[in-house]
């Protein structure tokens, strides 16, 4: 034990004589990592999947739609056969693997990050609304979100891109509409509990218009769960869009994503593995990342939320 | 009543000696996020049969810790780190688990706070009762169905039939507490603790339960050990009395010596932000400051940095015990004259 | 409690027909059904004769109406390609799937209970970080992945299990394991949450200060509290897992319900889709009403009081 030469926690200022000793937090204890090796980790790995999103255009060694039918299905530079030219190999078509994969990357998180955005946005207002005007409209409102519950999404969104067909706006929008219920049924109980709160009686009583007393009162008190279930969602999100595209109906060539190579990959699974290997490690990692640091925020930020 | 007790009855003189329950040099910490703090710095407290020992102090000052700890219920991060808890001439730290369960509900009981959340809301209360008895008399369904029922006569619960087979939710506080109290004597303990058991009730509930607590006492000749923050309640129910502040006993007397002639200057302050009747005083007084949390408890005399009547020599070594009479002692290097 | 039922009964009658309403329209918005089977080439009189034998001449509400007085009789429609009807077509294909489905569920929910209980158990060890690292990394696998990876292993690498079909019983292990990891995976959370927050409350003193021993502890007073919120959770996952199916049939070429709609979709077989949209929203709504019935009869606060909390 050490001696405890600095004050921790809420202080008594008249008390500063003899101390007990007690052991000092560190600097990385401050931030709350301690032992949280992993949580570091993932934020790491999430800070780099981004920076390849945003600037992996600069390191694409070739076009991701450039064939080259003399140099199919050629394996990575550390498996036998393999050469640097393609650091992650070729498919089928003789595309470059990574470069497919810095593609693919952008893509998924921008409908990944998009879609939750939608999710978030369209979910909180109907439970804003919903929380606003009670009566029927909350009726309503709680009627649609058993609707949602009643049907596992990806049936509905395969129905729907199946059906309505899919540009790059459908898929985005379906994938978007994933989990609003979960906000909307959040927001809605916090707009409720908040309205009964002292604060919110006040400036009401004050006259200010209710938009006002929505954005400026209201929702700054509310936006750091909704952060955090944004945040839990996100992965749900990507792995949507990914199995949609794995199966076919998500994002479409000659645009590609993590789980459209993927789904190339499965035909070529014995000849080939690393074309299916190589996106499903990247999307299970990012997934893994955002949920571990979403658990880490959400003890931290809410631990009411569960 | 005392057909059906299950224990050999001690020699009653045998108590004046050798205390039934004996907490010594009792130390606790606890282990937070921010380090090692102790909570219960060497506290000694000693109850016999058939008495009451009023155990007072704020919140947080260890009284509940040094109960719980004496009786194994620590949570998991709190820690024995020294003494010994004498009960019935074993060291109560030193025997298993097993054992220890044995002993847990049948020769020592606890009471606690807030009955409402102290009993299983999943179970009735019949059941909850009658566990009691299952796991330590042994008794057929039949039999321990039956006295399931005599306890809740036992405390007053009226209806005691029908009541067994309700929930706990459907129990206002104060009979929640009565059941708490049958479930507690239902193996005729040696030594009941309660733990703050009139905190959470309305205040003519209090009473009631603090007069069916002396009257089970008497009537199982238990010891009872009281933990408070009330002194009203010291007044109406305890015996002896042990002034706790911040983790130590600070002063250790009778019940009316206490009220009487306090010497500690801790306890003056307590009981000078009592409301009383036999004194008449304008307003009443608070302690200045606020009781401190575990990480901030001083060296020396915890109560120096809000004493009045403190100096250099309180700070740095920790106040012996002075024996004022043969019941009473403080532990105080300036405390009040006896005279006053 | 009978009241409070009967009314979720109704709510979930209301719910099914919006389901059904919701997904009659927008799969009809999506253009005239006649062109998922015939070229745009074919000429219109010989269309016009399918028209009126499938019933799509008629206007869109008048359409409706009589799809859901079909439903009222049992017919759930034809299937446009094979002129079978809907229900035999989804029907024959159910069995395959209950069995994925139930095998899945039971085991994942007892190993998913059993884990999370021993993570809360052993709060902040090593198990528990453990266990629940495990446990994220689960339900943070793509399922169509960890299927992928599995068939590279055991099938193509160690030639252990087979890839697809469903003849042998060792055709169940893979689908079985890949979806159940995943439910496994999102039980042992919830049950370690929620028995964490039951080995908090004071009962539980109350239960050691009475000399219970451990085991009775828990078993006797920590797991019938937190089974409230977890059986609730677990009744939540059944969507999950009928989602889940779909995907995990279509790896292992599974001949159950769910391969059948990723094909149905495929050619856009209204009646088969339709059929087993509304098929599944009832499984879905039924399991929930089950689990708000459980729920009143495992938490006493609920089952006496009526249809308050």
């Amino acid at each position: 034990m050490k001696r405890a030469s600095k004050e921790t926690g809420s202080t008594n200022p008249t008390t500063p004589r003899g101390r007990l000793p007690i052991r000092r937090r560190s600097l990385v204890k401050r931030l709350g990592l301690t032992g949280e090796w992993l949580v570091t980790a993932a934020m790491i790995y999430i800070a780099f999947i981004l920076f390849v999103s945003v600037f992996g255009f600069l390191f694409q060694p070739y076009p991701h739609t450039q064939t080259n039918l003399f140099n199919q299905l050629q394996p990575p530079a550390f498996m036998q056969g393999g050469s640097w030219e393609h650091i992650l190999g070729t498919d089928d078509l003789g595309r470059d693997v990574l470069s497919r994969l810095i593609k693919g990357l952008q893509l998924s998180v921008l409908i990944g990050v998009i879609g939750t955005a939608i999710g978030a946005v369209l979910g909180s207002f109907l439970g804003i609304v919903a929380a606003h005007f009670r009566g029927w409209v909350e009726e309503i409102l709680m009627m649609l979100v058993d609707v949602q519950v009643s049907l596992p999404f990806i049936i509905f969104a395969l129905a729907v891109l199946a059906f309505v067909g899919n540009s790059l706006t459908i898929l985005i929008i379906v994938v978007g509409i994933d989990g609003w219920e979960r906000y909307a049924r959040l927001s809605r109980s916090m707009v409720l509990s908040a309205n009964q709160q002292d604060y919110v009686l006040a400036v009401r009583s004050l006259g200010l218009s209710n938009t006002k007393i929505y954005s400026r009162h209201v929702l700054p008190n509310i936006m750091g769960t909704l952060i955090v279930q944004m945040t839990i969602n996100l992965p749900g999100v990507i792995l949507l869009e990914s199995t949609l595209s794995f199966l076919g109906l998500g994002v479409q060539p000659p645009l590609t994503s993590l789980g459209q190579i993927l789904g190339v990959g499965r035909d070529y699974l014995i000849l080939a593995p690393w074309i299916a290997v190589a996106p499903g490690l990247v999307i299970f990692f990012l997934t893994l990342s955002i949920a571990i640091v979403g658990d880490w925020l959400r003890d931290r930020l809410d631990p009411t939320l569960k | 009543m005392s057909g059906e007790a299950k224990h050999t009855t001690p020699a009653p003189g045998a108590t004046e000696a050798e205390p039934l329950f004996q907490v010594r040099d009792l130390s606790v910490v606890f282990d937070t996020p921010d380090g090692t703090v102790q909570v219960v710095d060497s506290v000694n407290l000693k109850v016999s049969a058939g008495r009451t020992l009023g155990l007072v102090g704020e919140s947080g000052s260890g009284k509940s810790v040094t109960c719980l700890a004496a009786l194994g219920l620590l949570a998991s991060r709190g820690r024995v780190t020294g003494g010994k808890v004498m009960f019935n001439g074993r060291d109560l730290l030193k025997i298993d688990d097993a054992e220890m369960s044995k002993l847990r509900g049948c020769e020592v009981a606890m009471v606690f706070q807030d009955p409402m959340v102290s009993l299983n809301p999943v179970r009735t209360i019949g059941w909850q009762i009658s566990e009691s008895i299952f796991l330590h008399q042994g008794l057929s369904r039949d039999a321990a169905a039956k006295r399931t029922i005599e306890l809740l006569d036992m405390v007053g619960i009226p209806n005691s039939k029908s009541r067994v087979l309700e929930y706990p939710h459907q129990f206002s506080g104060g009979m929640s507490q009565r059941a708490m109290i049958a479930m507690a004597i239902a193996c005729q303990p040696k030594l009941l603790i309660a733990d703050e058991p009139t905190t959470a009730l309305d205040v003519t509930i209090q009473a009631q339960i603090l007069e069916l607590l002396s009257d089970l006492k008497k009537e199982l000749n238990m010891a009872l050990i009281l933990i408070t923050h009330d002194l009203g309640v010291i007044a109406e129910a305890a015996d002896d009395v042990a002034v706790m502040y911040a983790g130590r006993v600070v002063e250790e007397a009778q019940v009316l010596d206490l009220f009487d002639a306090p010497l500690h200057h801790y306890t003056l302050g307590l009981l000078n932000s009592l409301p009383r009747v036999d004194r008449k005083i304008d307003r009443l007084s608070a302690i200045e400051g606020a009781a401190p949390p575990p990480q901030e408890f001083v060296t020396g005399c915890r109560f120096e940095p809000r004493c009045g009547h403190c100096n250099a020599s309180c700070t740095g070594t920790r106040p012996e015990f002075t024996d004022i009479s043969a019941t009473h002692r403080v532990a105080c290097k300036h405390p009040m004259s006896v005279s006053s | 409690m009978t009241r409070y039922i009967l009314i979720k009964i109704l709510r979930s009658f209301l719910t099914l027909w919006i389901v059904v309403t919701a997904v009659f329209f927008v799969l009809r918005a999506s253009g005239d059904p006649i062109y998922s089977v015939f070229s745009l080439g074919t000429p219109e009189a010989t269309l016009d004769v399918f028209r009126v034998k499938w019933g799509i001449d008629k206007s869109m509400i008048e359409q409706y109406f009589i799809y859901v007085s079909d439903i009222f009789k049992g017919d759930f429609g034809t299937s446009f390609f094979d002129g079978r009807q809907a229900w035999d077509i989804v029907m024959e294909r159910v069995p395959k799937t209950l069995l994925l489905g139930g095998v899945t569920f039971s085991i994942s929910v007892v190993i998913g209970v059993v884990l999370g209980a021993i993570a809360a158990l052993k709060h902040g060890t090593f198990w528990d970080r453990g266990i629940m690292t495990a446990a994220v990394a689960a339900f943070s696998m793509p399922s169509y992945f960890l299927a992928l990876l599995l068939i590279l292993l055991f099938s193509l690498q160690l030639r252990w299990l087979p890839t697809a079909g469903a003849s042998t019983w060792q055709h169940i292990i893979l689908p079985a394991t890949t979806l159940g990891l995943t439910l496994a995976g999102s039980i042992a959370r919830f049950t370690r949450s929620a028995m964490l927050e039951v080995l908090r409350q004071s009962y539980m003193r109350t239960a050691r200060a009475k000399g219970a021993s451990r085991f009775r502890q828990i078993a006797w007073h920590a797991l019938p509290n937190a089974a409230i919120p977890t059986v609730t959770v677990i009744g939540f996952q059944l969507g999950w897992l009928i989602g889940g199916s779909v995907v995990i049939e279509t790896v292992f070429s599974w001949p159950g319900a769910g391969r059948l709609f990723i094909t149905a979709v495929g050619v856009r077989d209204f009646a088969v889709v339709q059929l087993f949209i509304l098929m599944v929203a009832s499984t879905v709504i039924t399991a929930n009403l089950l689990v708000d019935i459980l729920y009143g009869y495992l938490d006493p606060r609920i089952s006496v009081t009526g249809d308050s909390k």
